[in-house]
């Protein structure tokens, strides 16, 4: 029961600077572009560029069909893009927007939903690219539905690392270069350039304990699945359901963490 | 009735001496123990503030000033110590906090009244004033990035004040902006106070504290050193920073400071009317610009007004002496920095329109006997030798009259060694005799408060 309170309480308390987290989420938006000259089109140019390179070099390697390995790739790439995206900035926030937390009674939690959010809407215009070139080659299925369930469990996981590494980096900024090579690592510990049948089945048990491989899996599964290429290894409303737990835990580890290094992170930056 | 009160309240930063913040130096400083320097901001402060009240924090830089504001906005916890504040608490602790150059200026008000804690339907009520208040409703949609300073302060300060608040914390952001502007401002916060909000107030100036100030308190290394009726607490800080600002300044003058006092008069030299008549001091460092004091039947100062290369010029272009000896000094707020002064006999000639300006021999008197007394080591006590000019240093001029020796040296030549009578009469008959011939260049007195230098130049 208290933990159930202690929750209304958050919501609660988020909702009343709801105006502030929108302000700053918009400003984040707004200056991301500003001064440049194509603006919001770099957020579309950027991951079409990388989708570019790569499926100039995969497909030649891996000899499979090109336009199956496109499709799985795009739909696996963009998610990943996001999660990379939003906790590597979401890590630095803290200290990015020092200036304003050490002056201001505005708690620090504002920036990083602020933040999440930023990222969130330049994700769901990445996603736009996935929407295209699927609704291309692809018939919509009914597992469109599922979409918003695991663009939030996104959401969650992205503001629970955040919530976490953002706390810590202050004091050891090293976080940001360690992060960007665990990203790279995860990029190929997940179906991206390869599609989970690659994994020989004995091994997939192991391969699957990593649930950024099974979020994943799930983006895919809910763009293709009406494609005759796409096999059913995992049930898609029972994944939504365990990442769901999976994105929860981590958003109270994270929030936890956050809480009680909050104030000293504060001091140091 | 009060509506902030801090009870016993310290705050102590600790601060890492040596801040590993990277996982390599941490790994290196593994085993060594963490140094951890403690820097106390406050030191047990209490005060209460009555609603209504307008209240100044005076003190020093690093004396905890925006510490307390800090801890009072509830933007630093204390250590120890309790605080009960009521009411919806602004804190203006810098101006613009947040404020994007990239943004349009309309952005930029939303942004920081977020920031300052108001909601969208609060900052939409307030707009029109905001845009109002400070004069730039034509250029709401230009970036911001295109103001001038002035500008950004302005819209600033308009959405900083019309923060619907019941504390306002004010940290030393009223000296900026233009002076009508700034009086705006001030009223501004008159008419917050009269609306009854309560205001705490940190400013280096005795001045603010006191036009709006009921109470105030000193703040001096993180204590309360004194608190009362603002009146009192401005003049006792007033107080405190002038014998502060003399101590520094001895300390200052003892350690680096020399005044070069450069009269490029001819000998007898006529000033026409109009012409500029240019006089420098040389300093090291000073506080405020000094002045020259014509001391005599008309007391004239003339104000120096630029700094070039250490050098202080003062200039006028009219001298508006009556006929008479003048001393001349030089002062700094009434105290005179020279110990000698600088005589000059002003004449009105016959043609009645000119001023003739001139130095009689007695006007080199003074100096005469200051020159040429040395103390034991001539050779530590010359400081400069060049193109034939000699300059005399003394340590002080005690020290170089009680010395019963002398020595007179010239284009780094030890022309003479004696009785110190015996010189002083030679060079009287020497500059008598230079004076009877030739003009007097330049004459150029070194000369502080411990310590006096006193030279002169001689050009043949």
């Amino acid at each position: 029961m208290p933990q159930e309170i202690l929750m209304l309480k958050y919501l609660k308390r988020i909702y009343s600077s709801k105006d502030i987290i929108l302000r700053l989420a918009f400003t984040d938006l707004k200056l991301r572009y500003a001064g440049s000259y194509l603006g919001l089109l770099w957020s579309l140019l950027e991951p079409l560029l990388i989708i570019l390179i790569y499926s100039i070099v995969f497909p030649l390697i891996l000899k499979a069909n090109f336009l199956e390995w496109f499709l799985f790739f795009i739909c696996g790439l963009i998610p990943f893009r996001y999660l990379r995206k939003g906790t590597t900035e979401i890590t630095t926030c803290l200290v990015d927007y020092s200036s304003i937390l050490e002056k201001s009674r505005m708690s620090a939690e504002n920036i990083i939903y602020a933040k999440a959010i930023s990222t969130l809407f330049s994700f769901l215009i990445e996603l736009s690219i996935v929407f295209v070139f699927v609704s291309f080659f692809v018939q919509p299925s009914f597992f469109i539905i599922f979409l918003p369930f695991a663009i939030g469990i996104s959401f969650l996981i992205n503001l629970g690392l955040g919530f976490y590494l953002s706390a810590v980096y202050p004091r050891a900024r090293d976080i940001s270069y360690i992060l960007s090579i665990l990203f790279e690592t995860l990029m190929f510990l997940i179906p991206i350039v390869y599609r989970i049948e690659y994994i020989p089945s004995l091994y997939r048990g192991v391969y699957l304990l990593n649930p950024i491989a099974r979020l994943v899996y799930v983006y895919q599964a809910i763009f293709l699945h009406s494609s005759p290429k796409f096999t059913e290894y995992l049930s898609v409303p029972k994944e939504l359901a365990i990442l769901f737990l999976f994105s929860l835990l981590v958003l109270i580890i994270g929030y936890k963490k956050f809480e009680k290094e909050k104030e000293i992170s504060l001091e140091v930056i | 009735m009060s509506i902030i009160e801090l009870k016993d309240v310290w705050k102590i930063y600790s601060l890492e001496r040596e801040k590993a913040t990277t996982l390599k130096e941490k790994f290196v400083n593994i085993g060594k123990k963490k140094e951890r320097e403690k820097i106390i901001a406050l030191k047990g402060v209490s005060l209460s503030i009555k609603r209504g009240e307008c209240f100044g924090v005076l003190g020093k830089n690093g004396s905890g000033k925006t510490t307390l504001l800090k801890i009072i906005a509830g933007i630093l916890k204390p250590n120890k110590g309790s605080i009960k504040v009521e009411g919806k608490i602004i804190p203006i602790l810098t101006l613009g906090l947040g404020f994007q150059r990239e943004l349009t200026a309309k952005e930029n008000v939303y942004l920081y009244a977020s920031v300052l804690g108001l909601t969208k339907k609060e900052i939409d009520e307030n707009y029109e004033k905001i845009v109002k208040f400070s004069e730039l409703e034509n250029v709401m949609d230009v970036k911001l990035k295109n103001f001038s300073d002035g500008m950004i302060m302005r819209l600033s300060f308009s959405i900083a004040f019309h923060v619907n608040a019941d504390i306002i914390l004010i940290d030393e952001v009223l000296a900026v902006g233009d002076a009508a502007f700034q009086v705006k401002c001030l009223e501004k916060i008159k008419e917050l106070k009269e609306r009854g909000k309560t205001i705490v107030m940190v400013s280096h100036s005795t001045e603010d504290i006191k036009r709006f100030c009921d109470r105030a308190l000193i703040l001096d290394k993180g204590e309360v050193i004194f608190s009362g009726e603002a009146q009192k607490v401005c003049e006792k800080y007033e107080e405190m920073m002038e014998s502060e600002r003399l101590k520094r300044w001895n300390e200052k003058v003892k350690e680096e400071s020399k005044i070069e006092f450069n009269a490029f008069f001819e000998y007898p030299y006529v000033l026409k009317k109009g012409e500029k008549c240019e006089m420098s001091v040389k300093f090291g460092n000073f506080l405020e610009l000094p002045n020259l004091l014509f001391e005599g039947k008309d007391n004239v100062r003339i104000f120096s007004k630029k700094l070039e290369d250490g050098k202080l010029i003062f200039q006028t272009n009219s001298l508006p002496l009556s006929e008479g000896e003048y001393n001349v000094w030089i002062e700094q707020k009434n105290r005179f920095l020279t110990k000698v002064p600088f005589k000059i006999l002003i004449k009105n000639s016959k043609e009645s329109v000119e001023n003739k300006v001139y130095m009689p021999p007695s006007a080199i008197t003074p100096f005469q006997d200051l020159t040429l007394v040395f103390g034991k080591i001539p050779e530590k006590e010359i400081e400069e030798f060049e193109n034939g000019k000699a300059i005399f240093v003394f340590e002080n001029l005690e020290s170089a009259f009680n010395g019963e020796n002398a020595c007179l040296i010239k284009e780094n030549r030890i022309l003479a060694l004696d009785k110190k009578e015996l010189i002083l009469e030679k060079l009287r008959n020497e500059i008598c005799q230079v004076l009877a011939i030739k003009h007097f260049k330049d004459i150029l007195i070194k000369t502080e408060l411990g310590r006096s230098l006193i030279s002169y130049e001689r050009n043949y």
